[in-house]
């Protein structure tokens, strides 16, 4: 499994709607959020083939201005 | 085997407690703990990016000599904790399956022989049959007859390393690096304008500035982490302008509040007509000019660096002289500037009056600051030297320079482009820190700081990159070392140097950590550590240099590029290279035609014997090995190749190095405090680091009262006009005079379409290491063929098909798009060229700019039609 950080940002009225539209992503959970338009999302991918097409799959939501990679762990079972 | 769900939420809970620290988000104290819990006996280190030139800062966390998780470096001034796609995957490339992990020789019948096929060998069977190869060379022809080709990716030792060897050592200047086809019109540009090599600004210009150009540099795609800066400033303050120039339509239009779609070539006189407008309008920064600047042009019939027998070269009377220039008056100037009207450059160039008028506005306002950005697309340029000059002349008339938001920055494409290829000197012509083989003084003072013998350095400018490749095929290079790079993948016209190197009387190594175009045109196949694998440092665009610790050890036999050269060092002696030696063409002060002299008998003065090696006196004697191994500042890190050596060497050649620019305007400071920082800009001095160059203020090179000095020291003194007398500018700039040329190849009848290459942004340069991660070259499986709609439709094809492009020099297939991100306009195609399988080079024309000979890749003539099957 691995997991990914993500920054994304939008404009501040735009909110609400990009919180839906990640919470329907099945693999993207929205942690921490802060009223300028900011918001830490990680993405959960079965092996790295998938990290960036779903990172590619948040950048390509509506309002979304940017979603740029933090953080990327990849981990191993029975750590 | 799984993770458990709740295992699985509390890895999620401390990757996002540790974004939400990096970018100062508030968390939670159960997120936080979660974190602490999930990085037990983690450790982390700085480093950075191993892609573009931007220099971005990444966090490394391992764990039992494994990389475990890689971020961005929240401290990192660069990038300020994020990373593009490409930085995601830092870690990821060290590990493809296909890793080279031992040296491979072509053998036969146990033996090397060029046409056998590659055998597993030990590294001493490697260095053996290679130092063979190259005494049997070097012995019958001289130090003319060896080259390497380096790279823009050497970490700074290694580039350092590599030109200690090869100028020192086997006193050949034929070494020169892959910058030569990315950098080196800068660089020409930089010296004939300023005296000095590399940018006066730095980043924090765009934050500084109200306006940001780009000119031909897709910064959304290849420099997505400055571009990110750059998108911030236009979200917070929606007055600053952004403008895009370019020859298609690409992602950085997407920001841009203007885009000009121009003709290939016609920059050259976009450029000249923002200067008329300037002067035109009189807001030239008269004072700056008079105190600051001289006005220059040089020759025009210079040709376009192809061989003499090309059509295009005939009746350039300047050819080899391109470099020449001297000063004129500002009549002369501005009288030069006349023809380059909205009208006349609206018709040259296709892109509308309004369109330049509204360009003009912007530099011609002296309240507006301006910064302009560019990279392959001035520098990729059968006038390369010339556009960058123009660039500069447009800045220096309004005074638009060296102050914060205010400033003309090249940009660079490889990670150490500046801090290795130009700073350390990997160049053919070049010694550290902008000294130059030419010149005597520059010489001495190396053989000093070198302690080798007077005279043991060689005066004749070597073969430059695009020369050595011509030089293989006429066989007059025979022995040939790339490192870090992938040649015969990235030439252009790549066809003729791969059948030079595969049937040529000659030897080809290549150092490289996979199995490249290039490993496979080699004779023999040298494996190297990759970035985390080894200690190292990189110097970005904005003269950052930035050194990381080695995390993890190489794959299998695997060695860092370092070790590869000492290694290879200990194999000849200085009685083999310092005695007398054949030199085709050398013409020299102080030297007899056609020989370098026999050192030996100063060297033994020196107190070294004949049979010293190479490695004796460049790389183990005591002035080096006193750095002793383990060192506190290690922290504990591995150092494989200082274990082979018994000392840092890492840090014994630094401290070396960085001698070189000391009080030279290139100072550097010491190791150990690069590795508590997070990278310095240089010059540094008394620990503290420059941002922009030549101001009063920002550098201490600058006294009180002058306001700006451009105290670069080449080409100060030029003939005043044409066949004057020289007089020296000491302190000033030039404002260059550069007219509008036709492109060496035009579209005609037969061949009726421009073709340009270029870069994506998930596959970087070659793709020798990003096309190792899977998910990059998925989503960008194999070069596409960018060509307009009508363009296709009226050749019978659509989106999806594969066409064959044929230019006069090969022919390549590719399936077609004609929608996506680069939207070409009619008339133009483009290709990338990171896909072996698109091997676009095939196509391009090996046309340089003749003062900078670097290749223009933006522009040739080819032809499209349906493959049928």
């Amino acid at each position: 499994m691995e997991v990914s950080g993500i920054l994304v940002a939008c404009k501040p009225e735009h909110m609400p709607q990009v919180i839906t539209s990640l919470s329907d992503l099945p693999w993207a959970d929205v942690h921490f959020t802060e009223p300028v338009g900011r918001m830490v999302v990680t993405i959960e991918a079965t092996d790295h083939h998938q990290s960036m097409d779903r990172l590619k799959t948040v950048k390509g939501l509506p309002r979304i201005l940017s979603a740029e990679m933090v953080e990327y762990r990849v981990e191993t079972p029975q750590e | 085997m799984s993770i458990d769900l709740t295992r699985r939420d509390f890895v999620k809970t401390a990757v996002a407690a540790s974004v939400a620290g990096s970018m100062g988000i508030a968390t939670s104290d159960e997120a936080k703990a979660a974190l602490t819990e999930s990085e037990s006996g983690w450790k982390w280190d700085k480093s950075v990016c191993r892609f573009c030139g931007v220099g971005c800062g990444v966090m490394v966390a391992t764990k039992d000599g494994k990389i475990r998780a890689i971020k961005g470096d929240p401290e990192s001034p660069v990038n300020r904790g994020i990373n593009c796609v490409k930085g995601y995957f830092n870690a990821k490339i060290m590990y493809g399956e296909d890793r080279l992990t031992q040296p491979l020789l072509r053998k036969r019948d146990g033996a090397y022989h060029k046409d056998g096929r590659f055998e597993p060998v030990s590294w001493d069977e490697a260095f053996d049959v290679m130092a063979t190869k190259f005494k049997e060379y070097y012995a019958a022809e001289g130090p003319g007859s060896v080259a390497i080709f380096g790279s823009g990716q050497y970490t700074i030792d290694e580039g350092y390393a590599a030109a200690k060897l090869m100028k020192a050592g086997f006193r050949s200047n034929n070494i020169d690096p892959n910058a030569r086809h990315c950098m080196a019109s800068a660089v020409a540009g930089f010296i004939q304008t300023f005296g000095i090599d590399e940018p006066a600004g730095c980043y924090d210009d765009i934050e500084h500035t109200d306006a940001v150009v780009t000119w031909g540099a897709n910064m959304a795609e290849c420099h997505p982490i400055l571009w990110s800066r750059v998108t911030d400033v236009k979200l917070t303050k929606p007055d600053t302008d952004v403008i895009n120039l370019s020859t298609y339509t690409n992602r950085t239009s997407d920001l841009a509040d203007l885009e000009l779609i121009f003709k290939p070539q016609t920059d050259l006189a976009i450029l000249n007509y923002i200067g008329r407008e300037i002067v035109t309008r009189g807001v030239q920064n008269q004072e700056f000019i008079d105190k600051h600047c001289i006005f220059a042009t040089g020759p025009t019939d210079i040709g376009y660096g192809l061989m003499a027998d090309h059509p295009a070269e005939q009746g350039q009377k300047m050819r080899g002289k391109a470099g020449a220039h001297w000063s004129i008056t500002w009549d002369e100037f501005t009288k030069g500037l006349e023809p380059y009207t909205a009208e006349y450059t609206s018709e040259l160039s296709g892109v509308p009056v309004d369109k330049l008028k509204a360009l003009a506005d912007l530099y011609c306002d002296p309240d507006k600051k301006i910064v302009s950005f560019w990279t392959m697309g001035f520098n990729q340029h059968t006038r390369g030297t010339w556009v960058n000059e123009q660039m500069y002349m447009v800045h220096l008339l309004m005074g638009k320079m060296s102050l914060p938001g205010n400033g003309a920055f090249s940009l660079t494409g490889q990670p150490s482009a500046c801090g290795t290829a130009r700073e350390v000197g990997v160049f053919a012509h070049r010694l550290p820190a902008d000294m130059v083989v030419k010149n005597g003084g520059h010489r001495a003072k190396s053989e000093e700081l070198w302690k080798i013998p007077a005279k043991t350095l060689n005066p004749k400018v070597g073969t430059h990159a695009v020369k050595m490749m011509r030089a293989l095929r006429a066989g007059d290079v025979k022995f040939y070392w790339a490192m870090v790079t992938n040649p015969f993948q990235d030439f252009a016209n790549a066809n003729e140097w791969i059948n030079a190197a595969r049937t040529g009387d000659n030897f080809i190594v290549v150092s490289d950590c996979y199995p490249t175009v290039s490993c496979k045109v080699a004779d023999l196949v040298l494996p190297a550590a990759m970035i985390y694998e080894k200690w190292g440092a990189y110097g970005n665009a904005e003269r950052r240099t930035q050194h990381w610790r080695q995390q993890v050890m190489p794959p299998g036999e695997a060695k860092g590029d370092l070790w590869h050269l000492v290694e290879f060092s200990k194999r000849f002696t200085i009685g083999e290279c310092w005695k007398e030696q054949p030199l085709k063409g050398l013409k020299a002060e102080g030297f007899e035609d056609g020989k370098l002299p026999d050192v030996m008998a100063a060297a033994k003065e020196m107190g070294y014997t004949p049979d010293q090696t190479l490695f004796d006196v460049l790389f183990n004697h005591d002035g080096l090995t006193s750095y002793a191994w383990p060192d506190p500042i290690a922290d504990g890190q591995p150092n494989d190749i200082a274990e082979d050596y018994g000392y840092f060497i890492h840090k014994a050649l630094w401290e070396e190095y960085r001698q070189f620019g000391i009080g030279n305007g290139h100072d550097l400071t010491d190791f150990d405090t690069y590795h508590r920082v997070r990278g310095l800009r240089w010059p540094v001095v008394d620990g503290q680091e420059t941002q922009w160059r030549f101001s009063e203020g920002h550098d201490p090179y600058v006294g009180e009262g002058e306001g700006f000095n451009f105290y670069g020291k080449a080409l100060k003194a030029i003939p005043e006009g044409k066949g004057g007398e020289k007089k020296k500018h000491a302190g000033k700039a030039k404002i260059f005079l550069r007219p509008y040329a036709e492109p060496a190849e035009s579209p005609d009848e037969e061949y009726d379409l421009w073709l340009c290459t270029g870069r994506v942004l998930e596959h970087w340069h070659s793709g020798s290491m990003t096309k190792r991660v899977s998910e990059l070259d998925r989503a960008v499986p194999h070069a596409l063929l960018y060509m307009h709609r009508e363009d296709a439709k009226a050749r019978g094809l659509k989106r999806g098909d594969v066409a064959l492009m044929e230019s006069r020099r090969g022919q390549v297939t590719a399936r077609v798009e004609t929608e996506g991100r680069n939207r070409v306009p009619k008339g133009l195609v483009f290709v990338p060229w990171f896909d072996e399988n698109v091997l676009i080079n095939k196509l391009t024309l090996d046309a340089t700019c003749p003062i900078s000979k670097e290749t223009d890749y933006k522009k040739c003539a080819i032809k499209i039609s349906p493959v049928t099957a």
